[in-house]
């Protein structure tokens, strides 16, 4: 391949080294532990949305038995190949913050080894010259620790908000939590006060592989 | 989203995998077929494929060197499997984040057909197929212009990345 060696992490420079790790393990750091804390980050015209890609090519040893199960993550994946109606493709982005955590609360609960396991992370951050933002691409893993906060079945308007012990509304079955893969893209912008804000946010959650090319890199 | 980006992205992929020896198209020389590789790309255009950014120079631009080193890879064919996007308002920007899965030709050719072999022992196979190896994973993120139903150059940066790689591929990654 006539392409330099892989290289696991990308920086324009060192600025924005600082910035972007910082960024992102203080975001993966709440988004599994306390995702509601994560909304300052976001604003009115902040986007996000997820989108599930189960053909994606993974390795498939005995030690990955985890089943690929995405029942949690297939009613709000926006993967346009497969949502054509406009009506659904708008649906499935979240506007603004509200909007954003009630999606969030809707992915299960997870476990992001980014501080013990820095291997298993990979990361591109460049500049977008426009807002005068970056650009955080991580790719990596993460273990699903518990069930989404709340789930959304097809027919929540008329579902009573009950007291269900596990779930607010009920549910055929309980999905298999597993470990999954995942690529992930920020655009951050300065805010007003010198904070950072996120004006994109794209999620796509595929098979688990316990095979990354970035650590396979010859000394 | 009132312009659907797919078939845009299916534009690229498949500018990526054009054959050079083809029924269906053919280029007059290998310049021609080359500068066909990512012609959305924009002449500044940011790359950066496995983490590695292309520099450019003061004599090649970013564009022309990804293109010079995309024409030394084998034959390729991509296939998208999935992908978003969102504009960002007051831009006129997309960004754009897909996958894909990516065969290499494993049959020891370039993608003009040549082979490093000396001895050419296998010249009775006029019409060699590509020898398909297994899927490499790809997650690729785009910043591109609100205007791609009119082509031209509109890609401002690409970031290429092999999500996975598969065990068997002769290919050194």
């Amino acid at each position: 391949f006539p392409f330099e060696a892989p290289q696991a992490m990308f920086f324009q420079d060192d600025e924005i080294r600082t910035l972007s790790t910082n960024f992102i393990a203080s975001f993966l750091n709440l988004w599994d532990t306390n995702r509601v804390n994560l909304m300052v980050l976001y604003q009115n015209e902040s986007q996000f949305s997820m989108q599930v890609d189960s053909s994606h090519p993974f390795l498939i040893d005995e030690n990955n038995s985890s089943s690929n199960d995405y029942g949690n993550y297939l009613s709000n994946s926006r993967n346009l190949t497969r949502v054509s109606s406009a009506k659904s493709r708008l649906e499935k982005v979240a506007v603004g913050p509200e909007a954003i955590y009630k999606l969030f609360q809707q992915l299960p609960g997870t476990k992001h080894d980014i501080s013990t396991k820095p291997e298993v992370f990979s990361m591109e951050c460049y500049k977008f010259p426009v807002l005068n933002g970056i650009l955080i691409t991580i790719h990596g893993c993460f273990e699903e620790t518990a069930q989404p906060e709340v789930t959304e079945s097809h027919d929540t308007r008329g579902a009573a908000r009950g007291n269900a012990r596990f779930h607010s509304y009920n549910r055929p079955k309980k999905v298999a939590l597993s470990k999954k893969s995942f690529d992930r893209t920020f655009l951050v912008i300065p805010g007003p006060n010198g904070n950072m804000i996120v004006a994109s946010d794209l999620l796509l959650v595929r098979p688990f592989s316990n095979e990354v090319p970035w650590t396979q890199i010859p000394a | 989203m009132n312009q659907d980006p797919k078939p845009f992205l299916k534009n690229l992929l498949s500018s990526l995998d054009a054959s050079y020896h083809a029924p269906t198209q053919s280029f007059t020389n290998v310049e021609a077929y080359a500068t066909q590789f990512g012609s959305g790309l924009k002449r500044s255009c940011a790359i950066i494929i496995n983490g590695q950014p292309i520099i450019p120079s003061p004599t090649e631009d970013s564009k022309l060197q990804f293109q010079k080193k995309w024409l030394a890879t084998p034959i390729s064919s991509h296939q998208l499997t999935s992908y978003d996007g969102h504009l960002i308002p007051s831009t006129n920007m997309f960004i754009i984040n897909f996958s894909a899965k990516v065969k290499f030709d494993q049959s020891g050719k370039n993608r003009l057909g040549e082979s490093a072999d000396l001895v050419q022992e296998n010249t009775l196979v006029k019409n060699a197929r590509p020898l398909w190896g297994s899927w490499f994973g790809v997650n690729v993120n785009l910043v591109v212009d609100n205007n791609f139903t009119a082509g031209g150059e509109i890609i401002n940066s690409m970031d290429y990345r092999f999500t996975y790689v598969p065990k068997d591929t002769v290919l050194k990654v």
